[in-house]
């Protein structure tokens, strides 16, 4: 073993630390697709039935979120990357060995011993990079082709549909993911869309092919969907509804979380008091907001201008629920210390602007000003806005305009994990982490890069061809 | 209303940008550029040469030319000097704002048969797009209106440099006839109007040119015998320029055989076809070549994302180059016309020689556009338009450093101004 690998420490603390302490992002949401969910609306009779109630009233729209069958179990395989520039995205790039065991990754060195039965592949002048994450895809709920019948992202018959599920839209075989494999793509975060200021929960997927059960990433916490600027107001403002304007989506938001905010209070005043009646009731749109006050949802809002998080900000604060990342937000940068402040991670374009108003003022630097300024930085591809596959690409953009290297790396692998509450399980080459791993034929910055072969859960799931010799 | 008058505020925001941001012509024009790797793309690499640029024209260029005397001499320290990028295909001053209708004049939705139309008269050249297509070294731009007309109008090419008056940047004015074949134009069904149908398409396609043909006969009639000629119809006019080969039928057309369709209809026509978009190009290679064809891939980078696009391969360029095929690369962009190399730099990695690469960036698609004797390449008498990048231009981390538009060096940062 290499004492440069041995040497480093384990596991850095910042990235992680910073929702574990959290009592907001603490909730499993692993123990709580283990818990029973209860159909809603039964009536307890007994107060230890009652009880059970009232525990899992807070967390069976979790529950369902997440239930069904513990993943299937990872076929025991091994596998050692021999000699390949190892990028890990928490130390610098260098030339080693990778062994994936179990669905792990198991160890990182120089000289590996070769373990008894596992698939050798000599990587020498390749490249290999954690499997990358995107927060902001639309892959399953807008499949290829761009058909009617394949729109499935935005529920955009009111404006606030908390209770739709990202999960319930994705087609599997979209040919989207594939393709994806081909840009060395593991984990993406599937948002609804943005017509809906609160559009509802995302859905967290490994790309492992399948149906969107197959794919999904057992033990992600729960996403939410918000919108602000000019999506929802356009949607709605063109039917002549509500919200017609920014202060309309404010006020639509508000009044949902006020509701959210009373449901919850009542519940725990009937908790605590004698219960003659039953338990106040509530939709499942005003109990998933009420999951969000309780910290048990991770907020991702989409939005472009600073105006427009500040406003988010406003609504937060006022009903007390913190926001895992903001999405886009092309002018961050002019605001970054606020965003520092609250702990937010930002998903951005690499350079993509001015399809609208509000993305007229985007610029290629703005990863880079963000992260100069302490903000976590994350590069997305808003799939099918840029092409999934294409992550790299943008990464690398990024790269050039001030992130650098080894910041735009992590800009697609670390930094959403962290987003999405995951960065314990991947966006790393780090000994314990999940064996999401792309064999990369040169540095994928390069744009003729070509994945040989993605690794999910230490499984090869797509194997390429190399590309020929010049 | 309010809306209304914010959109002029920016408007008048952005005219006040341009005007201010306006040609700075330095005292002496005469620039040397000095210590280049000179990429002429008309002849072979020159590792360490001189590039002389003056009344917006290369002066001098070349291994042996020295800086002459005033010129204000620029010192690239072996960075590369290329001719600057040409997007062949896109909607560069026709749209600065996609999602903001008064800064949109892409598509004349009244109607699917346009020829009258000309993009000349629709162009706004003060749009921040512009300085950001100049500053990724796209210099020149093929802008085209919306496929979903069946006859859009004329085309037209010109030199993107933000601010600049048509006359100062006009290549041409009207460069090609703009047609739809496959799926847009089939919006009008929506509409219950024609066309509805692919067939429905080709027919409006032949039945304005039968209209264009007719009136020709008709007045020749008429002159042959005094008599008083019809009344005129911009739009078969518009169309005898086609018929009579001054200017040539590009069709955006992307799956297989519709390519066909239009191999068949040109030929029938006899007017000279330029292929736009052309996602499956690749499967009729051999055609396209017989015919002499050339190819805008107009992206390289398509995803199946249409139906007519269900054949599209990263090595299309590579395909239609080994047969023989002329290509050139678009964007059909407005404000990411800057990903211009990008789409090079993929067709390269996917096959395509990087030489035919370059070309296609640059004076192949002048070629193609009919621009070849003003861009495209780093030749004496040329327009001084070229870009300097350190490292390799269809690489993403690859930094231009500066490009030079007539002679001038305009703003490679233009996001921190705008």
């Amino acid at each position: 073993m290499s004492p440069v690998f041995n040497s480093r420490s384990p596991r850095r603390a910042s990235p992680r630390d910073a929702t574990a302490g959290s009592p907001l992002f603490a909730a499993s949401p692993e123990r709580m697709g283990r818990a029973h969910p209860e159909p809603h609306g039964v009536r307890c009779r007994s107060r230890t039935l009652g009880a059970l109630w009232v525990a899992l009233a807070a967390s069976c729209w979790g529950a369902l979120a997440f239930a069904g069958p513990p993943a299937a179990p990872i076929a025991a395989s091994v596998v050692l990357l021999r000699g390949a520039t190892l990028l890990t995205a928490v130390s610098p790039p260098q030339v080693g060995d990778l062994l994936l065991r179990d669905g792990k990754i198991a160890a990182l060195g120089v000289g590996l011993a070769v373990p008894p039965g596992a698939r050798v592949i000599e990587a020498a002048g390749k490249y290999v990079a954690p499997g990358f994450v995107d927060t902001h895809s639309h892959i399953g709920v807008y499949a290829y082709p761009a058909v009617a019948a394949h729109s499935d992202g935005n529920e955009m018959t009111d404006p606030i549909t908390p209770h739709v599920r990202a999960r319930d839209s994705i087609l599997g075989s979209d040919p989207a993911i594939p393709r994806a494999w081909r840009g060395g793509v593991t984990t993406i975060q599937v948002l609804p869309g943005s017509g809906n200021a609160i559009g509802g929960e995302s859905a967290i997927l490994k790309l492992r092919g399948g149906t969107a059960d197959d794919m999904h990433f057992e033990g992600a916490p729960r996403g939410l969907k918000m919108a602000m600027g000019e999506n929802p107001k356009r949607t709605y403002g063109s039917r002549n509804k509500t919200p017609m304007t920014r202060m309309g989506s404010a006020a639509v938001m508000r009044e949902a979380f006020a509701k959210a905010k009373a449901w919850a209070e009542g519940l725990a005043r009937w908790t605590a008091g004698p219960m003659k009646d039953g338990p106040p009731t509530a939709e499942l749109r005003t109990r998933v907001l009420a999951d969000v006050l309780a910290g048990k949802v991770r907020v991702h809002a989409h939005g472009y201008l600073p105006h427009d998080f500040f406003t988010l900000f406003r609504i937060a604060d006022e009903f007390g629920f913190r926001i895992a990342s903001l999405q886009h937000a092309l002018e961050a940068h002019r605001f970054a210390a606020e965003i520092k402040r609250r702990g937010i991670g930002v998903a951005t374009f690499a350079d993509l602007w001015g399809t609208k108003h509000e993305m007229y003022g985007g610029r290629p630097d703005n990863a880079a000003l963000l992260h100069r300024a302490g903000v976590r930085v994350a590069i997305q591809s808003d799939h099918p806005v840029i092409e999934q596959r294409w992550l790299a690409l943008e990464a690398a953009k990024a790269s050039r305009f001030g992130l650098g290297d080894d910041e735009a790396l992590r800009a697609v692998t670390l930094n959403p994990a962290w987003m999405l509450g995951l960065d314990g399980r991947v966006g790393s080459l780090e000994v314990g982490k999940d064996a999401d791993v792309a064999l990369w034929s040169e540095h994928p910055f390069r744009i003729g890069a070509r994945v040989l072969e993605l690794f999910i859960d230490g499984r090869s799931v797509y194997r390429g061809v190399a590309p020929p010799v010049p | 209303m309010i809306k209304e008058l914010q959109l002029h505020a920016i408007c008048i925001c952005a005219l006040v940008a341009a005007l201010a941001s306006g040609p700075a012509r330095a005292q002496s024009d005469v620039v040397a550029l000095v210590n280049a790797e000179l990429h002429p793309v008309s002849g072979p690499v020159v590792p360490r040469g001189t590039l002389v640029m003056s009344g917006g024209r290369i002066v001098a260029v070349g291994a042996g030319v020295a800086a002459p005397a005033g010129a204000r001499v620029v010192d690239v320290a072996g960075a590369r000097v290329l001719p600057g990028f040409v997007d062949a295909y896109c909607h560069l001053g026709l749209v600065e704002i996609e999602l903001s209708p008064p800064t949109v004049d892409v598509h004349e939705g009244s109607g699917p048969v346009q020829p009258h139309l000309r993009v000349l008269d629709a162009l706004d050249l003060r749009g921040l797009s512009v300085a950001r297509a100049a500053a990724a070294g796209v210099t020149t731009v093929h802008s085209v209106p919306r496929a979903a007309n069946v006859i859009g109008g004329a085309t037209a090419v010109w030199r993107a440099r933000r601010g600049a008056l048509w006359p100062e940047v006009a290549l041409m004015a009207e460069a090609m006839m703009h047609t739809g074949l496959g799926e847009p134009p089939r919006v009008y069904g929506k509409k219950q109007q024609a066309p509805m149908t692919r067939m429905g398409t080709v027919a409006l396609l032949r039945e304005a040119f039968n209209k264009a043909a007719s009136l020709k006969a008709a007045s020749e009639h008429a002159q042959k015998h005094n008599a008083a000629p019809p009344p005129r119809d911009l739009a078969s006019e518009a169309l005898l320029r086609v018929a009579d080969r001054s200017m040539p039928l590009i069709v955006r057309v992307e799956r297989a055989d519709d390519i066909l369709v239009a191999l068949r209809v040109a030929e029938e026509l006899g007017v000279r076809l330029v292929i736009a978009g052309g996602a499956e190009a690749w499967r009729v290679a051999a055609a396209l070549k017989a015919k002499d064809v050339p190819v805008i891939l107009a992206p390289v980078r398509v995803a199946p994302d249409r139906m007519e696009r269900a054949g599209a391969r990263l090595d299309n360029a590579a395909l239609l180059h080994a047969a023989g095929v002329r290509i050139a690369f678009g964007t059909k962009e407005s404000a990411m016309v800057n990903g211009l190399p990008y789409e090079a730099g993929v067709a390269r990695s996917r096959g395509l020689p990087a030489e035919a690469a370059l070309r296609a960036l640059t004076l192949g698609a002048a070629e193609i556009l009919g621009v070849d004797k003003e861009v495209g390449s780093l030749e004496v008498g040329k327009r001084a338009d070229l870009v300097v990048v350190r490292g390799d231009p269809m690489e993403p981390l690859s930094p231009v450093e500066a490009v030079y538009v007539g002679g001038v060096s305009v703003d490679v940062r233009p996001w921190e101004r705008p």
